[in-house]
């Protein structure tokens, strides 16, 4: 099977659950109980206006009518206005999208920084210290979750060390770099965490795989220094599965910035979902699901055909030949 | 080839590494228990026990106590948990032993209730998605190859695609506040939460079970049983799932854990566990509140709590996998953990 046809399947595969997300979602948000006219109108309006809202939203249509409606929007970029202050639901959602951005792009960069030196130290290190850091990582790490150790650090930066680094609001990057950064990093460590431990334990198991290797040996014999040796040639060979559970930490670090925007006050996707939640305002809800599922789905996509050009073994498996 | 392994230090402690879990198997052969030796029969209850690896054990344990407190939280709790009894904002001291909250109920009691609300659903969600996850994920690895395996397939794989608190807050949403009564049963707001949280764990459970079924079916075990003439339904039961069940109990451990954590973060969020019930999720929302006001410790043994049951569980399912699972002999980093701890 040629390269194309596997990424083009892949490509069709991924559309196709992308389908069964939005109309579950559909379905979802259509059962959930509370009336958005109701919302909009106020407790004072009478039924015959809630009644005139309800057609205004087109919300007295046909279930089936309304998804249609919404999907030939869709199509053409148009995901409907939010029912509390008519604007475009696009517009909300790409005004929202930048604090999430920065918070999972610090997020990402932190923790490639951290994972391949920590990987190679608990892998080559004989230490007792390195021993020690990578057992309580492969401890620790996946255990607790994202949003409790954002709590611990808004306990800790809120109550007991205040003034050292702020722990609420958010500053865009555009407007004050130094400031930007300070704000996100306390979020960022905490969305970190399980994604550290996991990638670097996986990069360990990995890297002492192909320590064994004949190349290792052979490299060993020429004279080749052995730091180089490992920072060159032994961590590419090890890369591929990392680089999978880099792309599923990148899906959880979507989901888990839904929390932790909530309690570090960014306002980002995470704080819109839960907001418009609030205000029963499905649309501005249905889109940004979406935008978060359609990310994951993304990198979960391109994690998959990198996948061929970073491991010769799996594509000889799935039969994929690069010509 | 000595001269080869001296040369590399990394692969010397890996090759003592995967000798580590059949050590500790060695030691419990050679010294049995003398009591079991004495009277047999009799302390059959010990020396099951006994022989139980003794990383689960202590887990094992540490669980038990866990769970005790859960179920005698309330008996034991000192006050009531959702009626103030003291000025709000008390600190820890004697009289009330992890402070009072801004309402002025007692963080300890709460604490106490939360923790048999927040543990018992997340596992009554795990016990439900374990079970529709494993029936489904079965099904697909028996059908596959059909059309109905592809479908089971990409609905899991559609729950997979949400994020797991999109998915939850969502579901949590949908269902906020709402009771179903079927027939003369009401389902509360509490096991409704539960069923939502189930949702995340059906393409965990189903995936595990489809891809351990599907690896078991290519054994000659199988195709001996096939041989045999035995109906497809029976090799399931009785050949399939015995060997797919040790991958699904140690995923249990982790899924709790998962759970528990969603389960936090949408009463976090205002959408699991209503006011004024306590649980670890909505106790951390009041106590991050109340931290500008100086009360630390509403939201610390909450959380507290939370890494606590983490650890425990995460350990627990660990040591399971490492006596449960054929395949985890392979994996060189838990090896190398239970010969360090």
């Amino acid at each position: 099977m040629p390269v194309l046809t596997y990424i083009s399947a892949k490509l069709f595969q991924t559309l196709g659950t992308f389908a069964l997300v939005v109309l579950g979602a559909f379905v979802m948000l259509r059962l959930a109980p509370g009336d958005p006219a109701l919302a909009q109108a106020g407790v004072a309006a009478t039924p015959e206006q809630i009644e005139l809202i309800r057609e205004q939203l087109g919300l007295n249509r046909p279930f089936l009518v309304q998804l249609w409606e919404w999907f030939r929007g869709a199509f053409t970029g148009d995901f409907g206005v939010s029912y509390n202050d008519h604007a475009p639901v696009t517009k909300i959602v790409t005004d929202h999208i930048f604090p999430t951005l920065q918070l999972v792009a610090l997020t990402t960069v932190l923790t490639i920084v951290l994972c391949i030196p920590l990987g190679i130290w608990t892998a080559v290190g004989h230490s007792r210290l390195s021993r020690w850091v990578g057992n309580t990582i492969t401890v620790l790490g996946p255990a607790i979750p994202n949003f409790v150790v954002g709590i611990l650090f808004v306990l800790i930066f809120g109550w007991a060390i205040t003034g050292v680094l702020p722990h609420y609001g958010y500053v865009p990057f555009s407007q004050d770099p130094v400031k930007a950064f300070l704000h996100t990093i306390l979020p960022a460590l905490a969305l970190m965490t399980s994604g550290v431990a996991i990638i670097s334990r996986v990069l360990r198991a990995s890297i002492i795989e192909t320590l064994n290797d004949d190349f290792v040996f052979v490299g060993t014999a020429l004279g080749v220094p052995r730091k180089r040796l490992v920072w060159t040639d032994v961590l590419r060979n090890s890369l591929v599965a990392a680089t999978t559970v880099f792309g599923l930490f990148l899906g959880v670090a979507l989901s888990g910035s839904v929390v932790l925007e909530n309690a570090f006050g960014i306002p980002g996707l995470g704080n819109l979902l839960v907001s418009s939640f609030d205000a029963r305002d499905y649309p501005v809800t249905i889109g940004t699901t979406l935008v978060i599922v359609a990310a994951v789905l993304l990198v979960n996509l391109v994690v998959d055909v990198l996948y061929l050009f970073l491991a010769p073994r799996v594509r000889f498996d799935l039969g994929v030949s690069t010509r | 080839m000595s001269q080869r392994v001296n040369e590399m230090p990394p692969t010397q402690p890996d090759a003592g590494m995967l000798e580590a879990p059949e050590l500790e198997e060695l030691e419990l052969d050679v010294a049995p228990t003398p009591a079991a030796e004495a009277r047999p029969g009799r302390w059959t209850s010990w020396t099951r026990f006994s022989a139980i690896p003794k990383p689960v054990r202590r887990w094992g344990i540490a669980l038990g106590v866990l769970l005790l407190v859960c179920v005698l939280g309330p008996f034991v709790a000192p006050f009531e948990p959702n009626i103030g009894v003291s000025l709000p904002l008390e600190k820890p001291s004697g009289a009330y032993l992890l402070g009072t909250d801004g309402n002025g109920r007692d963080v300890l009691s709460r604490l106490l209730y939360g923790s048999r609300i927040s543990i018992g659903i997340a596992a009554l969600s795990v016990a439900l998605g374990a079970v529709i996850g494993t029936v489904m994920g079965l099904l697909a690895a028996v059908t596959e190859g059909r059309f109905i395996s592809v479908l089971l397939v990409r609905f899991m794989d559609a729950i997979l695609a949400f994020p797991f608190v999109v998915l939850a807050a969502v579901t949590a949403g949908v269902s906020f506040g709402q009771t179903i009564g079927i027939g003369p049963v009401e389902f509360g707001q509490k096991t409704i939460l539960a069923a939502v949280l189930a949702l995340i764990q059906i393409p965990i459970f189903g995936r595990l079970a489809r891809g351990t079924a599907l690896e078991e079916n290519s054994k000659d075990y199988v195709t001996a049983a096939k041989a045999c003439g035995l109906r497809p339904s029976r090799i399931l039961r009785t050949e399939l799932f015995p060997n797919v069940l040790p991958a699904l109990i140690v995923q249990t451990s982790f899924s709790v854990v998962i759970a528990i954590s969603a389960e936090a973060a949408i009463s976090y969020l205002g959408l699991g566990i209503q006011k004024p019930d306590p649980s670890w999720g909505n106790m951390i929302r009041e106590g991050i509140d109340s931290i500008v006001l100086g009360g630390w410790w509403i939201a610390a043994f909450p959380t507290l709590m939370v890494i606590i049951v983490s650890i425990v569980l995460t350990n627990l399912g660990e040591a399971m996998r490492q006596a449960l699972d054929p395949r985890a002999g392979r994996d060189r980093i838990t090896a190398l953990r239970t010969k360090e701890s």
